[in-house]
């Protein structure tokens, strides 16, 4: 019998664990960003192409970098309320609320996500994750 | 077959001899055409390093050294020599940051945006030019988006957004040197021709007091803002009596504290540059291995995706040593 196979190496072991580890890691990480997008979900719908086009419009007319836009979604309990997520390359995510008053949409706050208005507006930044 | 090959055959040296010719006609060539370039390259109103234009050599240039910025305080820190001569400096003063930069060892490049100008046409455009990468200090946002008033916009000759008397103007000769003023009111001096001018708004600063209404006309001649607050990412470049160029910005400052900064870093004349979170932003590079890692300058900056290394929509100034 070749005692290799039967006696487990140290080395093996040290490894395994790491392994072990990154696995949780991988598995909690996926499991956080789909409780995330169900959340998103269930708070917001994203914009129709419509609603979409008056958003971005909205946001650089208050000379918003469009490009940094990720996505724009709307509450699900008030079709008033919009949040335009956006993603800066230093700051990180930044969420942009919006009201409608009529056609037009304005600008209400802006900031990180979850961090101002009513708790319904964070909620709705939220969905920005 | 001429007289010399013959002679050349006669020898036993045909081959050697021909070879020799070749080679010399090659190298007067080359020669010639080497000559004419570097002419239609000042003709076509390249902007010389200042050094070389003072001494009229076109030296190696020296050593730039770039250090990683400590935390900023009220205190200036060298962030840069040339030479071993300090060539830009750090510092910060109620909520700004600022930059100085000498302008005897640093010089200005006015780059054009990937929209605001185009693509076409200019000697700097929507990113930094491998001919500056090695030599780059520090990038800063540009002014207002072209399309909004009181801006103007030329570069080598080639004019986005024509020029208008009055407005403030960040002038760079063809002498490699940058000044600011306003346009046509005795300015911009005729010793030398221009290269390129930003225009935007009107003095910030000038003859080293603010500007009167920057209290009391924020919105409509200062720039419209994010809520309509005074309070907003603002940036601007002043210049000092010496002639050194000084940048200041910060993410929550009113017109009148910003020029306040830049009167207290001796600016003598400023031009507001960009305003809002999105477009204010700057950075010093640091130069290792490769390309220059860019180091964000203003606290809670949103930056610039690609940190003017990839195409930028707006404008941009380039600060490069010489």
């Amino acid at each position: 019998m070749n005692d290799r196979s039967t006696t487990p190496s140290p080395w093996a072991s040290a490894r395994g664990v790491p392994r072990a580890a990154g696995a949780l890691l991988f598995t909690l990480l996926a499991l956080v960003l789909l409780a995330q997008a169900a959340y998103a979900a269930s708070v917001a719908r994203p914009a129709t192409r419509a609603e979409r086009a008056a958003l971005v419009a909205a946001f650089a007319s208050q000379d918003g970098n469009t490009a940094e836009i990720r996505s724009i979604q709307i509450s699900r309990s008030n079709s008033t309320l919009a949040v335009v997520c956006v993603r800066t390359p230093e700051a990180g995510p930044e969420a942009a609320l919006f009201r409608r008053s009529g056609r037009s949409w304005r600008l209400h706050s802006s900031g990180r996500p979850g961090t101002s208005g009513s708790s319904a507006e964070r909620r709705l930044e939220l969905a920005c994750g | 077959m001429t007289l010399v090959e013959s002679s050349l055959r006669a020898r036993g040296r045909g081959r050697a001899g021909l070879l020799i010719v070749v080679a010399l006609a090659a190298a007067v060539l080359a020669y010639v055409v080497a000559g004419s370039l570097g002419s239609s390259a000042v003709q076509r109103g390249g902007v010389p390093s200042a050094r070389a234009a003072a001494t009229g050599i076109a030296a190696q240039p020296a050593t730039l050294v770039v250090r990683a910025p400590r935390r900023p305080r009220r205190a200036w820190q060298v962030i840069a020599t040339v030479g071993g001569t300090p060539a830009a400096w750090l510092s910060s003063e109620g909520g700004a940051t600022m930059v100085r930069f000498d302008q005897k060892l640093v010089r200005l490049d006015l780059h054009a945006g990937k929209h605001d100008g185009g693509t076409k046409g200019w000697r700097y455009g929507d990113k930094i030019a491998p001919s500056e990468s090695a030599r780059l200090i520090a990038a800063f946002n540009g002014g207002f988006k072209l399309t909004y008033k009181d801006t103007g916009f030329m570069a080598n000759g080639h004019v986005a957004v024509p020029l208008k008397p009055g407005l403030a103007s960040l002038v760079t000769y063809s002498n490699g040197r940058s000044d600011i003023g306003a346009w046509q009111r005795g300015f911009p001096s005729g010793t030398s021709p221009v290269f390129s001018v930003l225009q935007n708004q009107y003095l910030l600063v000038d003859h080293g007091v603010p500007a009167t209404n920057l209290s009391s006309c924020v919105i409509e001649c200062w720039g419209g803002t994010v809520h309509l607050a005074t309070a907003v990412a603002r940036s601007a470049l002043g210049i000092t009596s010496d002639g050194q160029l000084v940048w200041a910005a910060g993410e929550q400052l009113s017109p009148a504290e910003l020029a306040r900064a830049l009167i207290g870093a001796g600016a003598q004349r400023a031009i507001e540059l960009d305003i809002n979170p999105w477009w204010v932003a700057g950075y010093v590079y640091l130069h290792r291995t490769g390309r220059p890692k860019p180091v964000p300058l203003i606290p809670r900056q949103r930056g610039i995706e690609g940190a003017l290394l990839e195409p930028y929509s707006r404008d941009f100034l380039a600060f490069v040593g010489v």
